[in-house]
């Protein structure tokens, strides 16, 4: 006869940040009941922000937010790949490049000497996605990342399913919460291109979408360009589009 | 790597020598060229992703450097909004150091949830802050974590005055858990340490005024007061090869900002309750004892939950004016400072007539407490007699009690 305990392992959990703000971090404490019961579910084994003692790993899932800018960072990112069975990235860092990719490879070296000096030896190689090093299974977008996203994502992920991308744009969630149009006012938007799930919150309070949750599928830029200059320069619009989408083709191809 | 502070650092004892090296790792951002070009109200957006915990205070300090060089006076409601979202700042920045990353230290516990299980008290005190802190500031900024409606002029929209009311009665349910948060500070068992220096704190235009929003100088414990466009001069940032955060000092000497400083220069200012709390304790042994930062930042806890229902009262009986104000780009420079949670923050920006950045400087409060905290940690390497493995943890406490921002010390 076997002695069989049913009673089922937790599925364990990693939160990596590397260079980045932290605030998709911020988001996640911020869940807070909603986040204590998602905790119940699983063993967090690994968090520098939350803890001192930390498991080296495998992990069943991997949670990284943040861009790898450095060597370190870079090596660290192909490791915790190796050793971790469903990698997530979290926040536009993590997914897009973000902030951070506003400053382009070509352009570090000058900058290091301006900032610091001209003997600093600088740790930053390049900002860039996870994706452009390692595959990633699931993006969760933003910067910062949602809330109710991050909620949605990880429910879904510990259910054993892998989450899935908002299928509509930023607008269809703009138009059900009715602010005016701003593309119709002359104003910068990129919602009509962009992954909807933040509610058009940056559109309700008053600023224009900069597109921080990427692209939503069947994105038509070519469109959206026309309509922009209408009443944007061609470097204007660089510039708008630059904020969080550096490091993808839609913004290079704006060169 | 230092767990439980914001960012990426370690530290590097060498207890022969007795020298502590503070290595800061985060990767470089490159803020201040990324701005180069850029337009105004680009600053404000994207400075505030400096940092995911103090998100507010960049908005704040980039979006009054861009208003200096413009010459905006926003109106006086726009003001005491951005006051209001300043309290929520504080309590929200507070509360995450004090109870998730500095308690564990003071209980004997490796993480902030372990709270909710061995001192469920203490948690739900947090909790409850923490949310009233997160209500404002989504109120006033559509967010908690990088603010929507804050422009040039004021703000795109500010919240319904039933809304300020529901702020006012969640505040009033704090007091008591904000009091419990001071009480508990008290009750904690703090390191000895007696290590003097300067400590610098922007100084309120109002002379009865605890520092918030409005700022006339930067003073100091020593009198050596200076304005604020001359920080420059006083200021100085060294590059050290084992940091990717430059190091500041004062007259060539490490030096200290942030709650325990803003305590010390402009405690007799404080809200009745929390100079109660404050009239309890001998100012005398806080000074030059960084771990009392912690006891510091509970006492503004309870200090800005009052001063936000103040302000609420005051808008509930004036009313809001118009959110904001027109204006004309214009060529020049302006320096917005703040006093953030972990102390002074500066944005120095200069603009060309168009309103594009041609010119930026941001130094962040931890740059600022950098230097002193390895001096700190050197005197204690040179002065304890405890073994290795002890003096390493208290001067990992040491780092923690700082409350650094590595991400914004890196930016």
């Amino acid at each position: 006869m076997t002695i069989q305990n049913t009673k089922l392992l937790k599925p364990t959990i990693a939160i990596y940040d590397f260079t980045d703000c932290e605030g998709c971090e911020v988001q996640l404490v911020s869940l807070l009941e909603d986040f204590l019961q998602l905790e119940k579910r699983v063993e967090i084994v690994n968090w520098r922000l939350g803890q001192e003692h930390n498991h080296p790993g495998p992990f069943d899932v991997c949670i990284i937010e943040g861009t790898p800018i450095t060597l370190l960072e870079q090596k660290l990112l192909k490791e915790l790949r190796a050793k971790s069975k469903v990698l997530v990235g979290l926040g536009a860092c993590a997914t897009l490049g973000g902030i951070p990719a506003i400053v382009s490879k070509k352009q570090r070296n000058a900058m290091y000497k301006k900032i610091y000096s001209e003997n600093y030896k600088p740790r930053g190689l390049d900002s860039l996605p996870l994706a452009n090093y390692v595959p990633v299974d699931y993006l969760i977008h933003g910067c910062p990342a949602d809330k109710a996203d991050i909620l949605r994502s990880l429910t879904d992920l510990l259910a054993g399913k892998m989450p899935a991308p908002f299928p509509y744009p930023v607008c269809m969630e703009c138009k059900l919460k009715g602010p005016e149009c701003r593309l119709l006012n002359q104003k910068p938007c990129l919602g009509p291109v962009s992954q909807a799930g933040c509610d058009a919150v940056c559109v309700r309070g008053g600023t224009g979408c900069y597109g921080c949750r990427g692209n939503v599928s069947g994105a038509n830029w070519t469109s959206l360009k026309k309509t922009l200059s209408q009443f944007m320069t061609h470097d204007e619009m660089k510039k708008y589009v630059s904020v969080f989408l550096s490091a993808t083709d839609e913004y290079k191809n704006l060169k | 790597m230092i767990a439980k502070i914001e960012g990426h650092g370690s530290l590097n004892i060498n207890f022969k020598a007795k020298k502590v090296e503070l290595n800061i790792l985060e990767g470089e951002r490159l803020f201040e060229e990324m701005l180069i070009g850029k337009s105004y109200e680009q600053t404000y957006w994207i400075t505030p992703r400096i940092c995911g915990v103090c998100p507010i205070v960049h908005a704040l300090a980039s979006v009054k450097a861009v208003e200096e060089t413009f010459r905006i006076q926003v109106s006086h409601s726009s003001q005491i909004m951005r006051e209001l979202m300043m309290c929520s700042q504080m309590l929200e920045s507070h509360i995450l150091h004090l109870i998730f990353l500095s308690l564990p230290d003071y209980l004997g516990m490796d993480r902030g949830t372990e709270i909710y299980q061995k001192h469920p008290k203490y948690f739900n005190m947090a909790l409850k802050i923490k949310k009233t802190a997160d209500f404002i500031a989504k109120a006033i900024g559509g967010r908690p974590v990088h603010p929507v409606t804050i422009t040039a002029g004021g703000f795109f929209k500010f919240p319904k005055i039933e809304v300020i009311r529901e702020i006012k009665i969640q505040l009033q349910n704090i007091i008591d858990d904000a009091e419990g948060l001071v009480n508990l500070a008290l009750s904690l068992k703090y390191p000895a340490l007696y290590n003097p220096c300067e400590y610098l704190s922007a100084e309120p235009k109002l002379a009865d005024e605890f520092p918030i929003y409005s700022f006339s100088k930067i003073s100091s414990s020593r009198n050596s007061n200076f304005e604020i466009k001359n920080y420059i001069k006083e200021i100085k940032e060294l590059v050290v090869p084992y940091s990717t955060a430059k190091f500041a000092q004062h007259f060539k000497q490490g030096f200290m900002v942030g709650s325990l400083a803003r305590v010390l220069l402009f405690g007799n200012r404080l809200t009745p309750l929390a100079s109660q709390y404050l009239n309890k304790i001998n100012l005398d042994t806080l000074r030059f004892n960084p771990y009392y930062n912690n006891l510091a930042q509970a006492l503004e806890v309870l200090h800005y939950t009052e001063k936000a229902i103040n302000i609420c009262d005051f808008a509930l009986k004036n009313g809001l004016e118009k959110p904001m104000v027109g204006f004309k780009t214009r060529a020049g420079r302006g320096v917005g400072v703040m006093e953030a949670p972990r102390g002074i923050l500066y944005h120095d920006y200069t603009f060309d007539s168009r309103g594009n950045a041609t010119d930026i400087n941001i130094i962040t409060p931890t740059v600022q407490n950098l230097a002193h905290i390895e001096e700190d940690a050197n005197f204690i390497v040179e002065h304890s007699d405890a073994n290795e493995s002890e003096i390493y943890h208290q001067i990992e406490m040491l780092v923690r009690a700082y409350d650094p921002c590595i991400t914004c010390s890196v930016h």
